[in-house]
């Protein structure tokens, strides 16, 4: 379910890996710096503590000022200077992985922009928002500490082993012989605080979730007096997750002391067999105290290691999604050579068309019918008949399973999508408003409109009036942050979105609509001016605009099972007869009619998956 | 000892640099809201005890290790010699060590203990609250909003004690320690090691405002990326109906780039604090070592060998210093916070709901159903009565339609049935007895409520019918869905009765929905049945299901409906007709028609459409027809 399906075998991490290296290397000279500042502080930091035991050497043996200045001098230089190459690798690293992740971020954002419709219909908002900011961050986080923190990791313990090793054979073996004990506290424990953490906040979403919907569904609760059973659930919830919570409080509470007591006893340890040494020169306080130095610095390598690991699982899981969606072949797509497709005259032919979103369950079967330049053809059917799929056919938002689309004789997969896009206006049931003014709404499809064209269509969709109306006019700021249209008022802004673009094909979804009844005369009004001379079709409830259209498509269970105009349709009595039955019911003067027999099957037939009728 | 783990030396991601936006002007004075915090944990008083202890005892051993370090191992016995006592002086190091272990232990748990206790009786106590609180508070409240009172701020709190109480106590345990232990060996070399302390407290404090600014911005930077994602996320069909892909990804590149720019200025501030505290420790420790250097040659620290133990010991003393200091100057910042969060959180709690059970309701008996309205004035806000002195009796297993222009009061009459407000003046009574004698649960069991929109929860198709009457068997629960002619659909979804639906299930077709609450309010073969009638349009087959459903749903019982269906309104016994508030007409259909008052006024309007069609003229005159009105 959290996989995008791409219709392409993943190949595992070694191809991740290759996908991020080419990002790496765009940004290679950061990364460089990176690590060679790294390098360079790791030296300065195992180099530091000598300085210390050089002064402790002095206090005790030489007692000379003037040496004991030039030394701590000396140490507060090179502490200068590490902070310095500190600073340089913390920022080249964020510098190179900002940019990385810019890349990534554009890439992905790309790629969404070129899926076609098949991708969105299977993939939620909320999985593609959380593959382009959580994902992201993970690779981010991966890229910005890890890669230069692993290197940086295996290079301090080696210099911090030579150095041991440089001023004790046996006191360094004792130390190497510690750190898997070391190495077990880290992966082990942190192992099972992870899990147990990400179990929780699982929990914690889950917790979230419920509580979200019980405020939101408040009235519906206590409409149902279902306080107790609410309680009860969130109760029950919340318990659980502060168990694991306190399990992990468990786990931490052992854990976090632990490693302080390992290494404290490695230090009581080394002045013990150390100072044994010294006691029998045959080790100096200095050394041993440099040496002990070294020692307290192995825990960080050791731990940023395990760190390292379970960073890199994190964004390995993090980084299949994100390419998942990067490199995923969009279904529709121009194919090599396509042409630009020529004025529209309109002429539309469904020539044996098929269509189903897998395979096995086919939406259209075998349509065909042919619609003549200028013509309206209303489509009417059950939910889930298939007329909102001819209508997503046309502007090639998918491809049929079989057979073709011509328009103007022209196979609409030989053309480029852009060219034949351009030429269709779309008017879908729910209208999506972008966050800005109604002016730039209104010109989304052509941003050079001049201000009179704008507002020719806007009177044209009879939208003017309201629009002036409206606080700042054509510059009132609608969507988030701005003011909230009703549901006529979007469709009569997307009905002037449409006639900006003086489409050659109208396409309009209006089968849900629920506007009063002024505003279904204004909209009306606005459909009809759109629909002069162009070839339309159009999904409605409208008595009128059925009966007015020149080619009614009754289709059911994916088959056109009738066709015609409404009078030659109302003589068949067959399901228009009765769908226009109900529908005039719906809106109009006549009682109920008792249910036939026949009927409750067509009823049914609306609800059922498969929508059979008997 | 924390530092021990997981971040130490070079690694150091720092503590915290950053803690939300601070939020200064509060309602509550600061002594209330501390007291109120204090209240969680007042159950926990032996556990707070023992995490005091425990403090103290990780701080003495974690303090005292240096000073067994440098003046006892390395002066005393290593320095001359002293085989023997360096053995036991190590076995003391080591008594420390496992005492701290075994402190630090316990106060890690016991503080989670707490923690985790306080998070859980607040989200158990906020939940339940919310679930006494009156419909009013949920008009004006929105859902994020009091989500994230709920989550994030008991978050922040608990954040705040964890990580910032505790921590801020053992470090001012540990510093009033060191310096104590400090002072006791050497004065001088104390004030000297505590030279760059100042240095130390300034270029953190500056270095934390600056934080708080780069960090807004890449804030404010990456929530506008999420934005402009989630838009075209959403807008995704016109974008590519109009062919602008192009220019959603030049936009969004743009704000990619800022992202990307203000993340780089950000890191270049972060970068370089921790260098910067680096060279200040160095700097400290040079001043030791080279005062320290001056007082050893002079004699005046003993012996040489007593001089570099307190040296060693003083160099360790100086590097412990840092960390509780930096901790310390963002405690602050912590616990405005956190003080803001648990002023949100007492806000909510200390809101009382408007609608209460009265100290001596009763259960309400079973009931026949007879409802009256005596007199009932009613308004959201009481200077402007939304229900304006009305009164009427609904007699047992009668059907009312409630008609009126939008506003008129409708929904309200139906909410005080429910109890869902309290009337201001007037009673409302069942079978003669006033509604506010009896709890509003009981009340509310024996009423079916059907809103105009239905929410599914999340769970399977069963659970959601069986939403109001938990108990009731899979029989019961198959019966009431035959019932209202659900039974068909519902078996063919992929599960029948065990399909998820709800937020991360199935998706319902409204209808369907309709169907689902019909189920679930017949389960509870309420006495009264109250229905808001779905005013959007659906397609005729559903249409033809819910009245046949409704019929069935409507049978003896008492039905108030706010009706918005030409056949709803004519199958009803009775027709109110209200405007402003006030009962205006009542009667049939016919009369009501014949009447020529306001419902035939509605009644023209909503249906004049509709009915120029049942002349059948056919052409395209008809269009003009009806934009001539």
């Amino acid at each position: 379910m959290s996989s995008i399906n791409v219709g392409r075998y993943w190949r595992g991490d070694m191809h991740l890996l290759y996908r991020l290296s080419k990002y790496i290397f765009r940004r290679w000279h950061a990364l460089l710096l990176s690590i060679l500042c790294m390098l360079a502080s790791t030296y300065l930091q195992v180099y530091i503590p000598r300085i210390s035991g050089a002064i402790i050497r002095n206090i005790l043996e030489m007692r000379d000022f003037g040496t004991l200045l030039s030394l701590v001098i000396q140490s507060i230089v090179l502490t200068c200077f590490l902070g310095v190459i500190s600073f340089l690798q913390r920022y080249a690293n964020s510098y190179f992985s900002h940019r990385v992740i810019y890349d990534v971020r554009n890439d992905l954002y790309k790629a969404i922009q070129r899926q076609s419709f098949a991708f969105f219909d299977r993939t939620e908002t909320g999985q593609i928002m959380s593959r382009a900011t959580t994902d992201i961050d993970r690779i981010r986080g991966f890229l910005g500490f890890q890669i230069t923190s692993l290197i940086g990791s295996i290079f301090l313990l080696g210099g911090i082993m030579l150095s041991m090793l440089s001023i004790s054979l046996e006191l360094t073996l004792f130390c190497f012989s510690i750190t898997p004990l070391l190495v077990i506290i880290f992966v082990f424990f942190g192992k099972r605080v992870r899990d147990i953490t990400h179990k929780a906040r699982e929990q914690y979403g889950v917790l979230t979730s419920v509580l979200w919907e019980n405020v939101s569904g408040i009235r519906t609760i206590r409409s149902l007096a279902a306080e107790d059973q609410e309680k009860q659930k969130f109760y029950d919830l919340n318990k659980s997750y502060y168990q694991s919570m306190l399990q992990a409080v468990r786990l931490r509470s052992i854990f976090i002391p632990l490693s302080a007591l390992v290494s404290g006893s490695i230090t009581a340890f080394i002045y013990w067999y150390g100072g044994l040494q010294v006691i029998g020169n045959k080790l100096t306080i200095d050394q041993l105290f440099v040496f002990s130095a070294y020692a307290a610095m192995l825990t960080q390598p050791i731990s940023r290691m395990g760190d390292v690991w379970s960073s890199y699982q994190r964004m390995a899981a993090a980084g299949k999604r994100v390419f998942e969606v990067i490199d995923a072949t969009p279904d529709v797509k121009d194919k090599p050579g396509a042409i630009e497709m020529p004025q529209i005259k309109g002429h539309v032919v469904f020539d044996n068309v098929s269509f189903g979103y897998d395979n096995n369950h086919l939406i259209l079967k075998n349509v065909r019918f042919e619609v003549k330049p200028g013509e309206t053809v209303a489509l009417l059917g059950p939910t889930g008949s298939g007329k909102s799929t001819i209508i997503r056919l046309i502007p090639r938002f998918y491809d049929p399973t079989s057979g073709r689309i011509l328009i103007d004789g022209y196979d609409i997969r030989d053309v480029k999508i852009d060219s034949l896009r351009r030429q269709i206006g779309i008017v879908s049931q729910e209208i999506f408003l972008f966050n800005a003014t109604i002016k730039d709404n209104i010109a989304f499809g052509k941003p050079n409109a001049t201000m009179d064209e704008i507002i020719n269509v806007a009177k044209a969709a009879k939208a003017y009036d309201f629009i002036m109306q409206l606080p700042q006019g054509f510059n009132t700021v609608v969507g988030e942050g701005g003011i909230t249209l009703s549901g006529g008022q979007r469709q009569r802004i997307a009905i002037a979105r449409a006639l900006l673009m003086n489409p050659r094909i109208l396409i309009l979804d209006d089968s849900t609509s629920s506007v009063d009844v002024d505003t279904e005369h204004e909209i009306q009004q606005a459909l009809n001016m759109l629909m002069k001379g162009r070839t339309t079709f159009i999904i409605t409830q409208r008595l009128s605009t059925i009966r007015n259209a020149d080619k009614i498509i009754v289709l059911n269970n994916g088959e056109i099972v009738e066709e015609g105009t409404h009078e030659s349709l109302m003589k068949k009595k067959g399901l228009y007869y009765r769908i226009y039955q109900s529908l005039f019911d719906m809106q109009g003067e006549k009682s109920l009619p008792e249910l036939k027999e026949g009927d409750t099957k067509v009823i049914e037939g609306g609800f059922s998956r498969d929508g059979s009728l008997a | 000892m924390r530092e021990v783990f997981p971040e130490m030396a070079l690694w150091h991601r720092g503590p915290p640099l950053y803690v939300g936006e601070v939020k200064f002007e509060r309602k509550i004075p600061t002594r209330i809201l501390l007291l109120r915090l204090l209240k969680y944990i007042t159950p926990y008083k032996r556990e707070v005890t023992l995490t005091l202890i425990a403090i103290i005892a990780s701080s003495i051993s974690n303090m005292i290790s240096p000073y067994i370090l440098g003046r006892e191992i390395i002066a005393k016995y290593i320095l001359r010699a002293d085989l023997a006592g360096l053995q036991i002086v190590i076995l003391v190091f080591l008594g420390f060590l496992v005492l701290g272990w075994i402190a630090n232990m316990v106060r890690t748990y016991l503080v989670g203990k707490i923690g985790e206790n306080m998070l859980f009786q607040m989200r158990s106590e906020l939940f339940n609250h919310l679930q006494t609180l009156s419909f009013s508070f949920f008009d004006r409240w929105n859902i994020g909003d009091i989500v994230s009172r709920v989550t994030n701020d008991t978050d922040s709190i608990g954040e705040a004690f964890t990580e910032g109480v505790i921590h801020v106590l053992s470090d001012i345990m540990s510093l009033t320690l060191v310096i104590g232990m400090m002072l006791a060996v050497n004065v001088q070399l104390t004030l000297a090691s505590m030279v760059t302390i100042p240095l130390l407290i300034v270029s953190t404090l500056i270095f934390q405002s600056k934080f708080r600014t780069v960090f807004r911005v890449t804030r404010e930077k990456i929530s506008q990326v999420t934005s402009k994602l989630e838009e075209s996320l959403s807008g995704i069909r016109e974008i590519k109906s109009f062919n602008k892909e192009r220019d959603f990804i030049e936009d969004f590149q743009k704000v990619n780039l800022e992202t990307m720019q203000a993340n780089i200025r950000a890191a270049k501030i972060q970068g370089a604090f921790f260098p910067t505290v680096q060279v200040i420790q160095a700097i400290g420790s040079g001043i030791v070592m080279i005062y320290g250097g001056i007082l050893a040659f002079n004699g005046a620290l003993g012996s040489i060998e007593d001089a570099v133990g307190t040296l060693v010991t003083f160099l360790l003393y100086v590097q412990t210093f840092f960390r509780p200091i930096q901790e310390l100057t963002n405690f602050y910042a912590i616990i405005q916070s956190a003080l803001a969060a648990a002023e949100r959180i007492f806000e909510l709690l200390d809101i009382q709901p408007e609608v209460k059970d009265s100290e001596n309701a009763i259960e309400m008996p079973p009931i026949k159903g007879e409802i009256t309205f005596e007199n009932v004035t009613f308004g959201y806000d009481p200077n402007h009565p939304v229900v304006n002195n009305i009164s009427f009796k609904i007699n047992p297993k009668e059907t009312i339609a409630l008609v009126g222009p939008t506003g008129a009061g409708k929904s309200t009459i139906v909410k005080l049935l429910c109890r869902f407000y309290d009337p201001q003046q007037g009673s409302i009574k069942i079978d003669g007895y006033d509604i506010r004698m009896f709890t509003q649960k009981s009340l509310r069991k024996q009423m079916g409520i059907i809103l105009q929109e239905t929410l599914l929860f999340s769970g399977t198709i069963k659970d959601n019918i069986r939403y109001g009457k938990p108990d009731a068997t899979d029989e019961e629960v198959i019966n009431a869905a035959k019932a209202v002619g659900a039974h068909e659909f519902i078996m063919n979804l992929p599960n029948g009765y065990e399909t998820k639906v709800g937020e991360k299930g199935l998706g319902l077709s409204f209808g369907q929905k309709q169907l689902i609450a019909f189920a679930r309010a017949i389960l509870k073969d309420p006495a009264i049945l109250i229905m808001d009638e779905a005013t959007s349009s659906i397609d005729p087959y559903t249409d033809l299901l819910i009245r046949k459903a409704m019929r069935t749903l409507l049978k003896d019982r008492t039905a108030i409906i706010i009706a918005h269906r030409l056949s709803t309104v004519r199958d009803a016994d009775r027709i109110l007709v209200i405007n402003n508030g006030r009962i205006v007409e009542e009667g049939s259909h016919e009369e009501l028609i014949k009447r020529k008052g306001l419902y035939y006024r509605l009644y023209q309007m909503q249906f004049k459409d509709v009915e120029s069609l049942s002349k059948p003229v056919i052409g395209n005159e008809e269009i003009s027809s009806i934009s001539r009105k």
